[in-house]
């Protein structure tokens, strides 16, 4: 075993933490600590270089996270199939809703703050591109992005309360 | 870019919100601001909000597309890629000239 794997090795399950917090995914963390191993693997390095280690798995779990969005639309649409057929009608139910309210806030959303939102999310561009082609600053996009963002959120809060008020409801009933 | 941490006291959620919108601007971070989010993300309360903001993000995809869809949004190529082809063949047009003229000279 070289010096260096020998140090990976060591520090794998904090490397794993690391990424783990940032990516909130076990198995995503697992797969780019291996991309990690094998990216430094022939540089031949050592103890010296712990802190390149730790700043590549980061990275590349910023870089995940950014290209997530891609993954995750192959990942729906591979699997859409699937999801019908083993979900339950309760299940199926609440994600129809979860997708309408979701649809309606964002039908509900200031004009440009909706456009905005679709040209980072649709088209991929970059605030700055976005914030040139509307003639506004980047810092206003950004707020755009995030009132979006809280918008969302927001509606995914009160659902989440409704759907727990109306199960409790149930159980007083049938208790 | 305006930093995350700018409002007085935002929720965990908010910052939450506030650093998925900075990591998706297109801007790299500074190894500084990587350092922040990292410190940032240290705490328990705001590693459950982050987890609930990523998760949020992909209950929007589905949502955006249909979005896009009803309201004719047309899928483009960002201003500075779009104008890249034009000014090239301006500048390659000018250069032709340029060595025609002194060609013909």
């Amino acid at each position: 075993m070289d010096g260096f794997t020998r140090v990976f090795v060591r520090e794998r399950q904090r490397i794993v933490h690391l990424v783990r917090r940032i990516v909130g995914c076990d198995s995503t963390a697992e797969d780019i600590v291996q991309d990690t191993y094998l990216r430094l693997t022939d540089r031949h390095l050592g103890e010296a270089d712990l802190s390149l280690v730790f700043r590549t798995a980061q990275n590349l779990a910023l870089d995940h996270l950014r290209s997530r969005r891609v993954r995750h639309e192959h990942a729906r649409q591979a699997s859409h199939d699937t999801d019908v057929s083993s979900a339950s009608p309760e299940q199926m139910a609440d994600s129809r809703a979860r997708l309408e309210g979701l649809l309606q806030t964002l039908r509900g959303l200031p004009p440009r703050t909706r456009r905005v939102f679709l040209m980072q999310r649709i088209d991929g561009w970059t605030y700055p591109q976005i914030g040139q082609a509307l003639g506004v600053s980047t810092s206003t996009v950004e707020k755009e992005m995030m009132l979006a963002m809280h918008r969302c959120r927001d509606f995914l809060r009160r659902q989440a309360q409704a759907e727990s008020t109306a199960v409790a409801g149930e159980r007083y009933t049938l208790t | 870019m305006s930093a995350p941490h700018e409002s007085p006291t935002p929720s965990p959620s908010d910052q939450a919100i506030a650093w998925h919108v900075r990591l998706h601007s297109g801007v790299p971070m500074e190894e500084a601001e990587q350092e922040r989010f990292l410190a940032w993300l240290g705490e328990p309360a705001h590693q459950t909000a982050w987890e609930e903001t990523l998760q949020l993000s992909e209950q929007l995809e589905q949502p955006a597309h249909i979005l896009a869809s009803e309201f004719s949004h047309i899928t483009s190529t960002p201003p500075s890629r779009a104008g890249q082809p034009t000014w090239m063949a301006v500048a390659a047009l000018l250069l032709c000239c340029v060595v025609i003229y002194c060609l013909l000279r």
